[in-house]
């Protein structure tokens, strides 16, 4: 496992978000654990890094939140991605392509 | 088990915000610290293990009561386009308007009524400079605010506010004349062309030119 620098974790927390809620609506719990599990626990949350950024994405209309009872009868508050959330997430796709490709050339970086 | 609820509901006791709203924000985050308590007892760990195992999701209380108060103030306080698009913007209008201020104050009255054309085109041209310039400010702000293309030029065109509303008066009053001459070919005696010319056309494009090497995409990385 590779420790990141918590300023790239950052910036890359939002693109990871918008990323597992692409596949489908999940609530936050679900949301961290999809993200440690994809990435090797290389990104880990934090609930002060994981749920005020669901509310700015939430404010900002990339995600809408819905209360849902699960079939175990827990109530649970879903994020889903908005039209204007999936154009985001395309956005920040293009920019950091854009950014890796940059670091690869300089810093001859291997993609995965 | 320890009340999840409750204990998320007594750490953001300090987050200002209605109380629906931090129910709703300690229920939630209660549901998420239960989530990875169970998820521990069902990988083995023991009762205390797996409390510790949910508490490691809050290293510092203080800190998610911070960041929370702060992701909700977002609506209170400034938003993105205040930010990157009125703040710059109604600073360099500010600027325009004292600029054109001492210009009224300073210039002899005889000096707006001399026919040597030089003498316009030196003050036009200055003027020019000193819109391209506020422009330039402008867009460069926004910019370093995090503006996006848009919001860059929005920002360095935005004394634009202000020629329109001094052009917007006497758009007004000239159709008001019409109106109460019952006549629609009757004007008062205002060259609107060059008005618009004059007023509009030129401070644009002045604004907008001194803008647009602020304004390219690439210009910060992650500034959208």
């Amino acid at each position: 496992m590779v420790t990141m620098n918590p300023s790239i974790k950052r910036g890359s927390a939002e693109l990871a978000v918008l990323a597992v809620l692409e596949q489908q609506p999940l609530h936050g719990y679900e949301i961290a654990r999809r993200i440690e599990q994809e990435s090797d626990g290389a990104l880990r949350f934090t609930l002060a890094s994981l749920y005020p950024l669901l509310y700015r994405m939430e404010k900002r209309g990339w995600t809408k939140a819905t209360w849902e009872t699960t079939p175990a009868g827990v109530r649970r508050r879903c994020y889903g991605l908005t039209a204007k959330g999936v154009r985001q997430l395309g956005a920040t796709r293009r920019e950091w392509d854009v950014f890796f490709h940059a670091l690869s050339r300089i810093g001859g970086l291997r993609r995965a | 088990m320890l009340d999840w609820s409750a204990l998320v509901h007594r750490h953001l006791a300090s987050v200002r915000v209605d109380e629906r709203r931090r129910r709703e924000i300690s229920a939630e985050m209660a549901a998420h610290l239960e989530d990875a308590y169970d998820s521990a007892l069902r990988s083995g760990c023991t009762e205390a293990e797996a409390v510790a195992c949910a508490m490691e999701r809050v290293p510092d209380w203080r800190a998610l009561a911070v960041a929370v108060k702060r992701s909700i103030d977002e609506d209170t306080t400034m938003t993105r386009h205040a930010i990157t698009v009125l703040l710059p913007g109604t600073t360099i209008l500010l600027a325009a308007a004292t600029g054109m201020s001492l210009v009224v104050y300073a210039t002899p009255a005889d000096r707006w009524v001399d026919p040597r054309w030089h003498v316009h085109a030196l003050a036009a041209g200055l003027a020019f400079l000193f819109y391209l310039v506020l422009g330039a400010i402008g867009a460069a702000w926004s910019r370093h605010a995090g503006g996006s293309h848009g919001e860059r030029l929005a920002a360095g065109a935005f004394p634009l506010v202000l020629h329109v509303a001094m052009a917007g008066p006497a758009v007004g009053a000239d159709m008001l004349y019409a109106f109460s001459q019952g006549a629609v070919g009757r004007h008062l005696d205002i060259n609107f062309i060059n008005m618009i010319l004059v007023m509009l056309v030129a401070p644009g494009a002045a604004l907008l030119l001194g803008g647009l090497p602020f304004a390219r995409r690439n210009a910060r990385l992650g500034a959208q």
